[in-house]
């Protein structure tokens, strides 16, 4: 599960006049469906003078200007991507800062001629350096082809197949280009949740100790930290069906998995209440003890009996709670007040709070 | 008292030392054994408890607002906020926690706070001190009669 979101661009080229329009369309995480058609198909428009890029719904976003047969558009956004068509024969995407994992698909428009030979691209890093390149025959007739990059890239040149047209993309022609690719998320500063799956997991553990909507079956969910050999993390979940809203079931620190070519690095546990959220079966909670969960003690993110855990165990302690806020409790830490170590879920990614 | 019966173990140089340290001990199972009362507080806990509870009737911070607002307290100056040492009042908390945990006579010693004039929250370590898993601690919100308002579970 890759825990990036993501963002895609189709954009169309129509080159007559060098008229560029590109569909954006920034869609939630983990939807790695298939790009939509863009809502828009002309070719050959003679009027069109101009640079578009539209949003979802070819709800027009920027308007780039045109001059000597070159177009220039931003889209704004996360990342923003600037496009320009800088020569008849080329295209390039420039991304304001690196994104990997891109697939791009070209489709061509039902006028748009067969060609037989060969468009190339080009991948740049954030130095410029080239990363990566190929090149395939572009789709015929509303087919696509495409490639794909997995390489963090900040820049894509496209050149034009020859014969085209007359200007290639200058040339009267259409050709949507859409785009599919992830924003890395910048680092946390703890390369457990740099790992994609430590971030998926512990979303989905946070989801499923909280499984209805009214918060009615909440119980707190537990597991370990791997590190396996190659330097990639992942989530052991414990079962520990006498959980409660408040506590794990399972006293006293139950015994660490062994797991072959994998490390044990620390525990992680979901808090499932939100804040003055009622509570009930909780140890010791007696009936008619009105007991409501708080999630601002001011304890550095964990319970004291989270802190002591960890200082029994001596390994850190990962703490997710409902607001998707994550905290990880380091053994022996003297001021748990003001634990350095939280964070908080950005989209996908994990950013300081 | 525990202390003239030490005294009367400590007639050599040797036997003081040990008997002053049998003393410590003595006074600390003493405290341990007593009936309800107040606790002594500790370095860690109280400090925390007191922290969290002064930041409660004084912060305007949202969580703390309406946290406020659920236990019925108004704002007040955080320095109205102290640990309860007068035996009398530690003792009507562990009898209304008494009522509230549904175990009449059960002897605790027990932290109490004021919360100004507007009432208690009490905290009794004895009933989570031995567990080592990832147990909320809680206190028990009184008014200032020992009317029970509320358990808050978390700490």
């Amino acid at each position: 599960m890759i825990a990036r979101w993501r963002a895609r661009t189709a954009c169309l080229v129509l080159s007559w006049l060098v008229a560029v329009a590109c569909q954006d369309s920034f869609s939630g995480p983990n939807d790695r469906g298939m790009p939509g058609r863009p809502l828009f198909h002309h070719t050959n428009p003679p009027h069109y003078q101009d640079c578009r890029m539209f949003a979802s719904g070819a709800t027009l976003i920027n308007q780039g200007g045109w001059w000597e047969g070159q177009c220039s558009v931003t889209v704004t956004g996360n990342p923003a991507i600037h496009m320009t068509n800088p020569k008849p024969d080329t295209i390039t995407f420039t991304f304001s800062s690196p994104v990997t994992d891109i697939h791009v698909t070209p489709l061509l428009g039902p006028d748009d001629p067969c060609s037989t030979t060969l468009m190339t691209w080009t991948a740049y890093d954030l130095l410029g350096a080239e990363v990566a390149s190929g090149a395939w025959v572009p789709p015929c007739q509303g087919g696509s082809a495409g490639f794909f990059i997995a390489e963090a890239v900040k820049r894509i040149r496209l050149t034009a197949p020859i014969p085209m047209g007359p200007n290639q993309f200058s040339g009267g022609h259409a050709i949507l280009f859409f785009m599919d690719f992830y924003v890395p998320c910048p680092p946390t500063g703890d390369p457990a949740l740099d790992d994609p799956n430590v971030r998926q997991g512990l979303r989905d553990e946070r989801a499923s100790s909280r499984p209805n909507p009214d918060g009615s079956g909440r119980k707190e969910r537990r597991g370990f930290l791997f590190q396996r050999d190659d330097g990639s993390y992942f989530l052991e979940h414990l079962d520990d069906p006498s959980a409660t809203m408040c506590e794990t079931g399972i006293q006293g620190l139950p015994a660490i998995p062994s797991i072959p070519g994998a490390t044990f690095i620390g525990e992680y546990h979901t808090h499932p209440s939100n804040h003055l959220e009622p509570v009930t079966g909780c140890r010791g909670q007696k009936p008619g003890e009105s007991r409501k969960a708080i999630r601002n003690a001011k304890t550095g993110g964990g319970s004291d009996g989270d802190w002591e855990y960890a200082n029994v165990r001596q390994k850190s302690m990962y703490v997710i709670d409902n607001k998707l806020e994550v905290s990880r409790l380091d053994p022996n830490t003297l001021d748990r007040r003001n634990n350095p170590n939280r964070w908080k879920y950005d989209k996908d990614c994990i950013v300081r709070r | 008292m525990s202390f003239p019966r030490v005294l009367r173990f400590g007639s050599a140089p040797i036997l003081v030392i040990g008997s002053l340290s049998a003393w410590g001990c003595a006074s600390a199972l003493s405290a341990q054994n007593m009936s309800s009362g107040c606790r002594v507080a500790d370095a860690v806990r109280v400090p925390a408890r007191l922290g969290y509870l002064k930041e409660l009737v004084s912060s305007s911070d949202s969580d703390q607002v309406s946290t406020r607002q659920d236990l019925g307290l108004t704002t007040m100056s955080s320095n109205k906020v102290s640990l309860v040492t007068k035996e009398t009042t530690c003792q009507a908390a562990v009898t209304a926690l008494n009522t509230v945990r549904q175990e009449p006579g059960t002897e605790r010693q027990v932290w109490v706070y004021a919360l100004g004039t507007a009432g208690y929250a009490v905290d009794d370590p004895g009933q989570d001190q031995q567990d080592v898993s990832y147990s909320d601690k809680v206190m028990y919100f009184f008014d200032r009669n020992f009317v029970y308002k509320r358990t808050l579970s978390g700490f």
